[in-house]
């Protein structure tokens, strides 16, 4: 049964060709346009609160986007071509109300939920990439604007955007919750995207790696300050 | 420059349109399946040795662009002689894809439709062929199989009560990439099955060993799915710019390696078809071209063997 395991090769569990997967991100793109603006305006919206340190807000408005995603990509498109896509779609909402949930819970010693310096350099870095760069990766792949990667209604840039945008606003195990799902999705992106050979696949994994280690990262200055 | 067709000129032209419409293909499939090899299979009647596979290629949902280009893909394949036709509900959509091709072809005489049962995808055997006879919008499927030999005891007892009953024409059983070999033989051997399908190219000849012998032994035809090994086997000798050997054009028609790699597969005496999968009708023409004489004698396949492995 090991040597049936080691005869599986990423592309075996991919259904589709790169050509049809693009489509799909081209005809989401097609289907609810000019909607990206507002969306964007949306991710746009959350990382300011964030960077101001409003924590509740930055975390409440991002869980929309989660919900709009789940719907219009993985429910009414992904799940045409891969039957996990439902299940996507259920992890998405999963993530919007786990948000709100974590935004309504009280802090109790607000210093000390205070991300440090790091954190907030990175998850500013991480969610500039994710809201504003990430449409531009499909034009710079060569595909052009119709195929690019929207926050809000494609899954990967609202993933990323959302590891970023929770390293500014939440520390400790609230962070961790937060960032579950977005960094498991990374990690599944990047797998089908290298076996769709996207010259970006290694991206969302090395930006959920950043983002998990980045933490730490601060652990581990903060002690050096002190 | 003006055109202004008279009544009469343009009824002259609508009736050429329509006639050139009509004899165009037929035109073209008798061009081009003058010599296309068939080879029999059990309960009589015989199969075009290449068929079309649509794992990936097939899925591609209700996109309207690629839905078309499929059907190309698909009236290419059956204008250039192609009967085999193999889907699976682990495909995705590809089996609606399959049923739309249809819906503005019409089902071609030479279909040959190869379904499998898949337990992942739920229901009984039985519940499972009805729904991808609607799905392929066909009454009557000519051979179901057992996908990768799940749940192979259930199914395949459930396959031969409706193969008994009339309802499908063929049974048989699939693996891929050497998976599962030994259970593969002991249900070969036990069985009475119509097809098999496995994995078989050029570079993975392991099913020579013992597959294809008891399948010759027992009359069972063989369909030999990943012959360009997932498309990195021809995409590879495409890209290192590989040329196809003087001699293999010369011994055994072989053009391209589409040819060459096709050949190798059908020309073995127990393969009754191979089925590769593409996107692109040029792709299709050129695959059923593979199907045609002159094939490969045994001292010209040992020839490709050591050809590929000197590369």
């Amino acid at each position: 049964m090991s040597a049936d395991w080691q005869s599986y090769r990423l592309g075996d569990f991919v259904p589709f060709t790169p050509e049809v997967y693009f489509r799909l991100i081209e005809r989401v793109n097609e289907a609810f346009w000019p909607w990206q603006l507002v969306l964007l305006a949306l991710g746009l919206g959350a990382l300011v609160l964030a960077l101001r340190g409003n924590y509740r807000a930055a975390l409440v408005v991002l869980a929309p986007a989660w919900v709009v995603s789940a719907l219009a990509f993985h429910f009414d498109y992904y799940a045409e071509i891969n039957v996990a896509a439902s299940w996507f779609g259920r992890a998405f909402i999963a993530q919007a109300l786990l948000l709100v949930v974590l935004a309504a819970l009280p802090v109790r010693r607000p210093s000390r939920s205070r991300p440090g310096t790091i954190q907030r350099i990175a998850g500013t870095a991480i969610a500039v990439i994710g809201i504003a760069a990430w449409p531009l990766i499909s034009v710079l792949a060569g595909h052009g604007w119709g195929r690019s990667e929207v926050f809000g209604l494609h899954p990967d840039p609202i993933a990323v955007a959302t590891l970023g945008i929770v390293l500014l606003v939440v520390t400790g195990l609230r962070a961790g919750l937060a960032m579950a799902i977005p960094a498991v999705w990374c990690l599944m992106t990047g797998l089908i995207l290298h076996a769709l050979d996207a010259t970006w696949a290694m991206l969302p994994m090395m930006l959920a790696v950043v983002a998990g280690l980045t933490p730490l990262a601060g652990r581990i200055v903060g002690r050096i300050g002190k | 420059m003006t055109f202004n067709p008279s009544r009469r000129s343009a009824i002259k032209l609508l009736g050429a349109g329509i006639a050139g419409a009509w004899l165009a293909p037929r035109t073209l499939v008798a061009a081009s399946t003058g010599s296309l090899v068939r080879k029999p299979i059990p309960g009589g009647g015989t199969l075009p040795v290449i068929g079309m596979g649509t794992w990936q290629t097939f899925n591609v949902g209700s996109d309207p662009e690629l839905l078309a280009a499929r059907t190309d893909v698909v009236r290419a394949f059956f204008e250039h002689g192609g009967g085999l036709v193999d889907s699976s509900p682990m495909y995705g959509s590809a089996p609606d894809v399959m049923g739309h091709a249809l819906e503005v072809l019409g089902r071609p005489d030479s279909l040959f439709a190869a379904e499998k049962v898949w337990s992942p995808a739920g229901g009984s055997a039985r519940e499972q062929v009805d729904e991808l006879s609607q799905r392929w919008g066909i009454e009557r499927f000519e051979l179901m199989q057992v996908h990768n030999l799940v749940d192979w005891r259930e199914h395949l007892e459930a396959l031969q009560q409706m193969k008994a009953e009339g309802e499908i024409g063929h049974v048989g059983i699939t693996t891929s990439h050497g998976r599962r070999h030994d259970e593969f033989e002991r249900v070969m051997t036990d069985h009475d099955l119509d097809f098999v399908q496995l994995t078989y190219n050029i570079t993975h000849r392991e099913v020579e060993e013992r597959l294809l012998p008891l399948a010759e032994e027992k009359g069972i035809a063989v369909i030999a799915n990943r012959p360009y090994n997932g498309g990195r086997l021809i995409k590879g000798l495409q890209r290192r710019g590989e040329q196809v050997p003087e001699w293999a054009a010369e011994e055994c028609g072989c053009a391209n390696w589409a040819d060459f790699l096709l050949k190798f597969i059908v020309s073995h005496p127990a393969m009754t078809c191979a089925i590769p999968a593409t996107t692109r009708v040029e792709h299709v023409v050129e695959n059923m071209r593979a199907g045609r004489k002159p094939m490969p004698s045994p001292q010209a396949r040992r020839r490709m063997i050591e050809h590929i492995e000197s590369l």
